[in-house]
């Protein structure tokens, strides 16, 4: 894979929005578990409330995430303003509150008092929709959801892209909203831990909401290289390619069926870091870690102040390389390759 | 063609017209309609509208999988069904996919969506529902399902573009192979009918209240279906070293936003000429077989979608609207329009738009009044989708 950058980076967390407040995080300055909720009101810096009044949480906390990214790469919104750049969303529940909102409107109201916005905000696509036309984005857009498979296909989908002359800049967006319903589903499922414990041996999953936006690009400039995105490894595959990496960051949720193949991941890498106690639990977490690693190969946080999961707490000289794990399944790793 | 070109190897299939792509297409070549009423849920929409439902029993619960069907989504055992059809004509034996590079790339709406009413109801109420429907959504979504119930080790994509997502999945496919990344890829669309997008695309007064006429003047909306395509996609070098027939090749793929509306397609069609022009790679467009349109039988669509082929291709351009067969099918309507694309290519003919009768000037094409021989060159499958997504996949005829 020829190398693809990564230019701008638009984190949307309850532990910080932008890349600063992120790295604020990232050195021990917020204490404590993740807040429940997450603010976008951060998007009236870049669109006028009236563009905002009818876009969904979702809609608006992938928008804010990309707008950040746009910004942190030093670019204008108005360079996305052609068909040379794309978008791709990965999601894997998607627009939570419209869907249910629909729902609702149905069980409260009647079959046919449902409410179009409702509906139309519950489509998948629509949020890379909203992005698209707040841009003006007019090259490739796409929506993947495949869980835990997610990332890693929306990631590499996002490099093909810009090697094979489709676009030369795209913003990937993956992320997560929180919801009733699933924070019941978690709990019953054995989750709802107040603070996730990555590679625990029982479930400490915490969803909450939360986005990454990464800017892709070619060039000399930027964060990090995307070197490859390798899908469907085996635990074992993906634990030596991990081990040749300066670090390795694990997209662990807390999930007590993903910890094992996790620690045998951990177990063979030279450093191992899992952030998820900072942002929660999200099932596309793999791009905030990608976000987190690409701002330590930049130098912009330090790796030693990075709060923990997992592994020796070493001060190091400065990383070239990172692998971000994903685990998708039983014996099944998505491993993202950077360097610096 | 180069060895890594992706070409087709295996279509399968399931809609309202039958199951197989046999009893399918043998239905729409003649002309058979058979949409009415949901059967499968009851609905007072705001605009009550027939749906082109896959008849109950006329599928037999796919063995592919050793587990029992019982708790499969609809949408499971649909694309299961095609998918045996599919890898019986590419020759490739289920139980011999485990462990190989094999990659699913599928289209989806109602598959990877989290609504299941009932669930929802009784957790409004209070009352601590069950798990069994949360599972059962965690535990079905298409591609995930297909990758972890073959043990298949190539890359895994559900796509929701909405109405371009059976499109996008065989295009994505396509540039798989092409890429390296895996040797095989099982893609293509599914679909179940469900009461939430019924009363939805009611609730955007879109829906038909009679059978869609795609390009007619009189049309005055869609129909939702259901169903399943599938398209089994690998490298020509695959397809030769396994000594098995290349049906097709994939010519070109082309995706572009119009970045125009959330629901309504760009006036001009400027996304959508984008895409055909990018599926088309600098092929003469002179030499087109034909175009199987999105053709949804919306007003606007079918205004935008004519006028814009026009454009590329000519007014005479032979474009047939095979959604009139099959109603709109979502995230597997894409698929199932490569899949009667490929076939259109290899029979040398395309069936009539049922229902089109009187030409609209603001259409400028013309669809198919009957059945029609097209020659074996190029052909093109396009999908406009709800938030201004278009796509274009090519399939050229082979030696």
């Amino acid at each position: 894979m020829s190398a693809v950058r990564i230019l701008g980076l638009g984190p949307v967390l309850t532990c910080g929005q932008g890349v600063e407040a992120l790295s604020r995080a990232l050195a021990g300055e917020k204490s404590g578990p993740p807040a429940a909720d997450l603010s976008t009101e951060a998007l009236t810096a870049f669109l006028p409330q009236a563009r905002i009044r009818r876009i969904d949480p979702f809609g608006r906390m992938a928008l804010l995430a990309a707008f950040l990214a746009i910004q942190d790469a030093g670019l204008s919104s108005e360079e996305a303003r052609t068909d040379r750049w794309g978008i791709v969303v990965g999601t894997a529940f998607g627009p939570q509150t419209s869907t249910f909102s629909f729902l609702d409107g149905l069980i409260d109201g009647c079959d046919h008092l449902v409410s179009s916005l409702a509906f139309t905000n519950s489509v998948h696509n629509v949020p890379a929709a909203q992005i698209s036309l707040a841009l003006g984005v007019t090259g490739p857009v796409r929506t993947l959801t495949a869980f835990q498979y997610t990332a890693g296909t929306a990631l590499r989908t996002a490099c093909h892209w810009i090697r094979a002359g489709r676009a030369d800049h795209v913003l990937l967006i993956l992320g997560e909203e929180s919801s009733p319903v699933l924070t019941y589903a978690v709990g019953r499922m054995g989750g709802g831990a107040e603070r996730v414990r990555p590679l625990a041996d029982e479930c400490t999953y915490a969803a909450r909401p939360g986005c990454a936006a990464l800017l892709l690009g070619s060039g000399d400039t930027g964060y990090a290289r995307v070197l490859d995105v390798e899908e469907s490894l085996t635990t074992a595959e993906a634990a030596a390619r991990a081990a040749l990496a300066d670090v390795l960051f694990c997209a662990a949720s807390g999930r007590a069926d993903e910890a094992g193949d996790y620690r045998v991941l951990a177990s063979q890498a030279r450093r191992v870091r899992a952030h998820a106690p900072l942002y929660g639990s999200l099932a596309t977490s793999l791009g905030i870690e990608a976000t987190i690693a690409a701002l330590v190969l930049a130098g912009r946080t330090s790796e030693a102040a990075i709060e923990a999961g997992a592994g020796p707490e070493t001060a190091s000289p400065a990383l070239r390389t990172a692998a971000v794990a994903g685990v998708c399944g039983p014996n099944r790793v998505t491993l993202v390759s950077l360097g610096g | 063609m180069n060895p890594q070109d992706p070409v087709v190897t295996g279509l399968g299939c399931l809609a309202a017209g039958g199951v197989g792509l046999d009893a399918v297409w043998a239905a729409m070549m003649s002309g058979r309609v058979t949409c009415g009423p949901p059967g499968r849920f009851a609905a007072a929409p705001v605009r009550k509208s027939p749906v082109f439902e896959v008849p109950a029993g006329s599928w037999r619960p796919s063995r592919l999988v050793a587990e029992t069907g019982s708790d499969r989504t609809l949408c499971v055992e649909f694309l299961l069904v095609a998918l045996e059809e599919a890898l019986d004509q590419a020759v490739l034996r289920p139980g011999g996919l485990g462990g190989r590079r094999i990659g699913v790339c599928l289209g989806t709406t109602v598959g990877c969506t989290l609504n299941d009413e009932e669930f929802y109801r009784a957790f409004k109420k209070g009352e601590r529902p069950d798990l069994a429907a949360i599972h059962r959504f965690l535990d079905h979504n298409p591609a995930v399902y297909l990758a972890r119930a073959l043990d298949l080790r190539g890359p895994v994509s559900t796509i929701n573009n909405a109405c371009a997502s059976g499109t996008d999945a065989v295009g994505q496919a396509a540039e798989w192979i092409a890429e390296g990344l895996c040797d095989v890829v099982i893609a293509g669309g599914v679909d179940e009918l469900s009461r939430i997008p019924y009363l939805g695309f009611s609730s955007l007064l879109n829906t038909s209240e009679g059978p869609c006429r795609p390009f007619d003047a009189g049309r005055d909306g869609l129909n939702l279906g259901e169903g399943a395509g599938v398209l089994i996609i690998e490298s020509r070098a695959s397809a030769e070293r396994r000594g098995v027939r290349l049906l097709v090749g994939i010519g070109g793929y082309g995706c572009s936003a119009d970045a125009h509306h959330v629901t309504a397609p760009h006036p001009q069609g400027a996304g959508l000429e984008r895409a055909v022009r990018q599926a088309l790679a600098g092929r003469d467009p002179a030499g087109i077989s034909f175009v199987n349109a999105h053709g949804t039988a919306t007003i606007p669509n079918d205004a935008i979608e004519g006028t814009t082929l026009a454009r590329v291709f000519g007014a005479g351009v032979r474009v047939v609207g095979t959604k009139s067969y099959t109603g709109h099918a979502l995230g597997a309507a894409g698929a199932l329009e490569a899949v009667f694309t490929v076939q259109g290519l290899l029979a040398g003919t395309i069936p009539a738009t049922a229902g089109f009768q009187d030409a609209d000037p603001a259409c400028v094409v013309v669809p198919t009044r009957e059945a029609t021989g097209v020659p074996r060159t190029y052909a093109i499958s396009t999908s406009l989708a709800f938030g201004g997504g278009n796509s274009a996949i090519l399939f050229e005829a082979l030696p």
